[in-house]
């Protein structure tokens, strides 16, 4: 089944909906640090990037974890957390280069993206298409089709 | 941490005279009442501000209210409304912004901040999560508004700021709030309010989540919002093009202000400022807070003079005011909008005084001499430079800092090129083309010569037909979109004739106006795909899953008829009279292109909008009854 | 996704001299990592693990926490009892091994003998308390397992003496303040934290300990600790201490002793001496975690690395490459994360002390956050601390991991097109931004 959430950050506005969505949905609370995607925002560049977790294959954050509680679902190709284990030493954190291990103060936990369980609410909020949850596959022809497009932009 | 349930709860009040904070409670009944953003504002304004209260003066009092939504993933929700008494009018100023501001000041726990009193050096106010510090502003005092931002930004990571650029300093009377970068509080001269209190920006960032009451019934009906909007047929041009969809029309009707009003559209208008053209210089869509439309683009100026600019723009209104108002070329246009970010100005006013300055030149009112340089309209160098002058107060720029109205009264024979109502400018629009509830909406505004505080949801700008004595406009739509519309059956049927196909100006203009306000309350965009399906039923629902308060859509339309009495009964106590609801002479004697406005019809039509607000005809006052009715007695 | 397994990693990985029993000696976190690698590569080997503790694999990082209560008891367990079981494991619990034979390839223990094809050796440290006047009298912990920290409890400490300020330290002194007890911290060198971070984050790091309460006396070493049956004060060279509990966290020893006996060679450090591959100097022999010596990712020059990250990671090589693959260790990339009262002090990559070279550019900035420090040699990025930062550092270990020299950095970051495609760099911006000046 292998499904990911693509990133095209051009298309991006930083209206922070998926940040809503996610805190919103997963939290019960509007709140965009509880969120586990996150935008950088250059407003002087009018550039914004959203950034969530890329659910890599080997992941740095199951490397660094000191409780052992990261591990990789072969099935969906996710990264899941035991958070029972979770200390919340954010070790995750630092090791993450996406910086999408969020710290949840209501849980006291580090979290990541888990895809909603196969329907990503920051995906269906996303009213400019930045965000797409697709097959890893099409992926590929999306990631293209980005690039190409950026090349023929000056 | 606390966990908010739709409000945040709290108000916070900053005397800068006494360096001192105090938090309130916010009472259940002020929400109740008053709802939220002018909502707040209008109720502290006329508590607190006593009659005749000199707007630079300490007893002036500037109000920050968010809206009562804002912090929701409700579709556009992100508004803050900013109120004192105006510089400009002196009467309610008040102004809204979007963006991220609102947002943070809530989530920092706080609905509402008042500031009093006058600092007696510059200061800065820092609200992070709760606490409250006043800080000296010697680092950016006198530092344009983007380089002051990029010092406080980089001191405080992911905070947003409310700032004064040099023109708030100066007390330009036109100055605004700079909300972030791009974006500002910016009519009415709350900047110059701001700089008389020597308080140089408000720094906020916050952490503390808003829940909603009702979380799963709270998501559906922002969702169902977000597909209303979605279904509107505004919908997707105003996502292409933002608000730059009302020039093309307005031009054609030739009810833009061209020259200062000398005209209704510059014959070059088309070619030189069509959508095309906006297409070219942008590329990207720049959202506030939870909004789904994203009306404004990222703008890159590759070639020309202005080479290298790169800012958030192209809003009809200041493109319009400085392009065909002051008929500067559409990257000159870009240029202005960034000096009036950097110095903090209301490029609205400051197009209008430029565009008077220059009618005056043409006129031979003033000279080169007493300007310093020839100032003809469509001169980009010299109007920038006029610009430049007006925000440091140099020369004639010193008295047309003052505004129209008293740099009319100020210059000889200039008092009759101050394009203005009730002291403040008007906008790019000319009620001569087209006479609509949106032209009406100028005259009743509470904060003068402006047209975002009324405009008809289901304006039709296919037509404009000028048969109807300026009592009616053509509604235009067919029967779904009549039944789609929002609006209470009895209302509704009095407000539009289906088989004369028309809409009644005066009608339309209370509903709009309150419509309006209510959005303004709730801290929703009035954009016209979100005016035109979001209506006071749906809001009442979300307000209700949101904040556990029950409030049907009559209440909530109460409500907003309530805080658009309070503002009127502020200008009535400032002196406010009926006859400062005119436009300015030239719209009678003149045609600028279309027809001459008739003053006695327009003061039928006023008197018809006084009795369908339960005024007093003559006095343009609330009446007794109906200030009992709103319970203001 | 392609679950890993044993042929994907090496094509000529040889299956005609079967491996069909890996035996590991440990239940550490190296042991139990190469142990799951192992499983995860070939679900019907046979794997056979020696471990002289009679409880199931735990997490040595949150003993601190347990110790002050944050979490229960069970909390630093990683492993149930018979999840080995269940992965297919055969447990020899309580056994120590006492010899090993290289010649016919077994190990023995006190009861029995077991053959092994690859033998991985994963014995661990233990805390290194001196022979001291005292050092022996009721009072005296270390901080080795989940017995030590129940140990501590049931000892109702009231005035501790900590010996060592390294990380182990610094937790344990935070965790006992927390459980209302008078704490000092004795260091020898002259900063707290030392093989971890500089001079500068250190000593802002012993101000906020000192701030709740905690004495730190740097630049003095323990002589002698005295009591009636039971600990009563230490000696310092300086000074006397009241107190009546030391708790030892000044270094440990490498478990070498059973390898060396086997004709392993050892290193310089003292840890056993162990190739790319995690090979010992005897074939089929395999070794891991904080008994080996290994090499430091960024210096190339060799460190005995206590750290649970690099235990799990030599351990997974060491597990796959038992198996026949030839699977390459980076080095030891030094991760510390401290919570220091509720700051976040990161240190990354080598500190200054491990880098003692000229050529060093130092960058360091503070925020309102909090503060940083970079050290930079030839263009790339070779340490990192900070404190009271949690954002963009990520990206700063991603860089020095792949050590991307500091001039495509600044190329990327100066192009739009090129920065939204390696996006990732954003969050670092506030840091690399300033190396540019």
């Amino acid at each position: 089944m292998n499904r990911l959430i693509i990133i095209d950050s051009n298309k991006c506005t930083g209206c922070g909906l998926c940040q809503m969505a996610c805190s919103i949905h997963r939290n019960g609370q509007c709140e965009a640090s509880l969120a586990r995607i996150l935008i950088y925002r250059d407003e002087k560049a009018g550039i914004f990037i959203p950034m969530t977790c890329r659910q890599c294959t080997d992941p740095p954050c199951a490397a660094a974890c000191l409780m052992n509680v990261i591990s990789k679902d072969y099935e969906t190709g996710i990264t899941i957390r035991n958070l029972e284990g979770c200390i919340s030493c954010r070790v995750c954190q630092v090791a993450c280069p996406f910086a999408a291990s969020i710290f949840n103060y209501l849980q006291e936990r580090v979290e990541n993206c888990d895809q909603c369980g196969g329907d990503p609410q920051c995906v269906k909020y996303c009213p400019y298409g930045a965000l797409k949850y697709t097959d890893l596959t099409d992926n590929m022809d999306l990631v293209r089709d980005a690039e190409a497009k950026r090349r023929l932009l000056p | 941490m606390r966990k908010s349930i739709g409000y945040a709860g709290l108000i916070l009040e900053v005397d800068l005279s006494e360096q001192h904070l105090r938090v309130r409670e916010l009472p259940d009944d002020m929400c109740r009442g008053y709802l939220g953003g002018i909502g707040f504002n209008a109720r502290i304004v006329y508590d607190q501000v006593p009659a005749g209260t000199d707007p630079l003066g300490p007893d002036n009092v500037l109000v920050f209210g968010v809206g009562a939504m804002v912090g929701s993933p409700f579709p556009t929700a992100s508004r803050t409304e900013v109120s004192a008494k105006s510089p400009m009018t002196g009467l309610f100023g008040t102004s809204n912004s979007g963006m991220f501001f609102g947002i943070q000041l809530k989530n920092a726990g706080f609905d509402a901040l008042v500031i009093k009193g006058q600092s007696p050096t510059p200061v800065y106010l820092l609200i992070e999560d709760g606490s409250v510090n006043i800080l000296g502003a010697a680092e950016i005092w006198g530092q344009d508004s983007w380089a002051a931002l990029d010092i406080l930004k980089n001191k405080y990571p992911g905070a947003e700021a409310a700032l004064i650029g040099p023109a708030g300093e100066n007390r330009v009377r036109f100055a605004c709030i700079e909300n972030s970068y791009y974006d500002a509080w910016a009519r009415t001269g709350l900047g110059a309010v701001m700089g008389a209190k020597k308080l140089k920006a408000i720094v906020v960032r916050g952490r503390q989540g808003l829940s909603p009451h009702r979380t799963d019934s709270f998501i559906e009906i922002a969702w169902k919002a977000r597909q209303l909007i979605e279904s509107s047929p505004f919908f997707q041009p105003f996502k292409s093009y933002g608000s730059m969809n009302a020039a093309m029309p307005y031009g054609s009707f030739k009810a833009l202000n061209a020259h200062n009003f000398n005209r209704g559209c510059l014959p070059d208008w088309k070619e030189n400022f069509a959508r095309n053209k906006v297409e070219e210089l942008t590329k990207g869509h720049i959202a506030c807070q939870s909004c789904i439309i994203a009306c404004a683009h990222w703008v890159e100026i590759r070639e020309g003079p202005y080479q290298g600019l790169k800012m958030k723009d192209m809003e009809v209104t200041p493109t319009v005011s400085f392009g065909s108002g002051c008929g500067m070329s559409l990257e000159a246009c870009v240029k202005a909008a960034e000096m009036g970010q950097r110095y903090g100005m209301d490029m609205v006013s400051a197009a209008s005084v430029m565009a008077m300055a220059a009618e005056m030149f043409t006129r031979g009112t003033i000279t080169a001499e007493e300007l310093g340089y020839e100032l003809n309209f469509g001169d980009d160098v010299a109007m920038l430079r006029l610009m430049d002058d007006i925000a440091h107060r140099r020369g004639l720029g010193d008295i047309l800092a003052e505004g129209a109205k008293l740099a009319g009264q100020k210059i000889a024979g200039g008092e009759e090129y101050a394009m203005h109502i009730k002291g403040l400018e008007m906008p790019m629009i000319d009620p001569r083309g087209r006479f609509s509830t949106w032209s009406l909406g100028m005259l009743t505004n509470v904060r003068g010569g402006d047209h975002l505080r009324c405009r008809n949801p289901i304006e039709n700008l296919r037509y404009n037909e000028n048969k109807f004595a300026y009592q009616k406009e053509r509604f235009g739509f067919d029967q779904k979109m009549y039944e789609a519309l929002d609006m209470p059956d009895h209302l509704k049927k009095k407000a539009i004739d289906l088989e004369a196909d028309t809409t009644d100006i005066a009608i339309m203009s209370r509903w709009a106006e309150d419509l309006i306000n209510l959005f303004n309350a709730l801290g929703v965009c009035i954009r016209p795909p979100v005016e035109h399906k979001i209506g006071p039923t749906i809001l009442a629902e979300a307000f209700t899953a949101w904040t556990g308060m029950e409030m049907t859509a009559e209440e909530l339309m109460c409500a907003a008829e309530r805080i658009w009495n309070v503002m009127k009964l502020f200008n009535l106590r400032e002196g406010e009279k009926t006859e400062d609801s005119r436009f300015p002479g030239r719209f009678y004697q003149e045609d600028g292109g279309a027809v001459k406005l008739d003053e006695q019809q327009i003061t039928r039509v006023l008197r018809q909008y006084y009795q369908a607000r339960g005024w007093e005809p003559d006095s343009g006052r609330p009446s007794p009854e109906k200030i009992k009715e709103l319970g203001l007695d | 996704m392609p679950k890993p397994n044993a042929d994907s990693c090496h094509d000529s990985l040889v299956r005609e001299h079967a491996i069909k029993t890996i035996v590991i000696i440990g239940n550490g976190a190296a042991a139990n990592s190469a142990a799951e690698t192992i499983r995860s590569y070939d679900p019907r080997i046979q794997v056979i693990m020696v471990a002289r503790e009679n409880v199931p694999e735990f997490s040595a990082c949150a003993l601190p926490d347990y110790l002050a209560g944050w979490v229960s008891r069970s909390q630093p367990f990683i492993k149930k009892p018979d999840d080995y079981a269940n992965m297919g494991i055969e447990m020899h619990w309580g056994q120590s091994v006492q010899r090993i034979d290289p010649h016919t390839k077994t190990v023995a223990t006190e009861s029995e003998t077991i053959n092994y094809d690859s033998l991985i050796i994963a014995t661990g440290s233990r805390a290194a308390v001196p022979a001291l006047n005292g050092s022996g009298l009721r009072g005296n912990f270390v901080i080795k397992d989940v017995a030590d920290i129940d140990a501590i409890i049931a000892h109702r400490p009231k005035h501790v003496l900590i010996v060592g300020s390294g990380n182990i330290g610094i937790e344990v002194a935070q965790a006992l303040q927390e459980r209302e007890c008078k704490v000092t911290v004795i260091e020898q060198r002259e900063r707290i934290l030392p093989r971890i971070f500089d001079g500068e984050p250190a000593g802002r790091i012993a101000e906020i300990l000192t701030s709740h309460g905690i004495s730190i006396y740097t630049g003095e070493s323990v002589v002698a600790i005295e009591g009636y049956q039971r600990v009563e004060r230490a000696f310092t060279d300086k000074r006397a201490i009241l107190c009546d509990t030391v708790v030892w966290a000044a270094g440990v020893r490498q478990n070498t002793e059973l390898a060396e006996s086997a004709g392993i060679e050892l290193g310089k450090l003292g840890g056993i001496s162990v190739d790319t591959g995690m090979r010992t100097n005897i074939a089929s022999i395999f070794a891991c975690g904080d008994c080996v010596e290994s090499h430091d990712m960024l210096t190339g020059k060799a460190t005995l690395s206590l750290l649970w990250t690099t235990a799990k990671d030599q351990g997974r090589i060491a597990g796959a490459n038992s198996l026949g693959c030839k699977l390459v260790y980076p080095g030891a990339l030094n991760l510390v994360v401290e919570d220091i009262y509720g700051q976040c002090a990161v240190s990354m990559g080598v500190n200054e002390g491990g880098l003692c070279n000229q050529d060093l550019e130092i960058f360091e900035g503070e925020s309102e956050k909090g503060y940083w420090r970079l050290l930079v040699r030839e263009d790339r990025i070779m340490g990192f601390q900070s404190l009271g930062i949690t954002t963009g550092l990520g990206a700063i270990m991603a860089l020095m991991k792949n050590r991307m020299p500091l001039r495509t950095v600044a190329k990327i970051l100066s192009d739009q097109g090129m920065m939204r495609r390696a996006d990732w760099y954003l969050p670092a911006r506030p840091f690399l931004d300033r190396l540019k000046k």
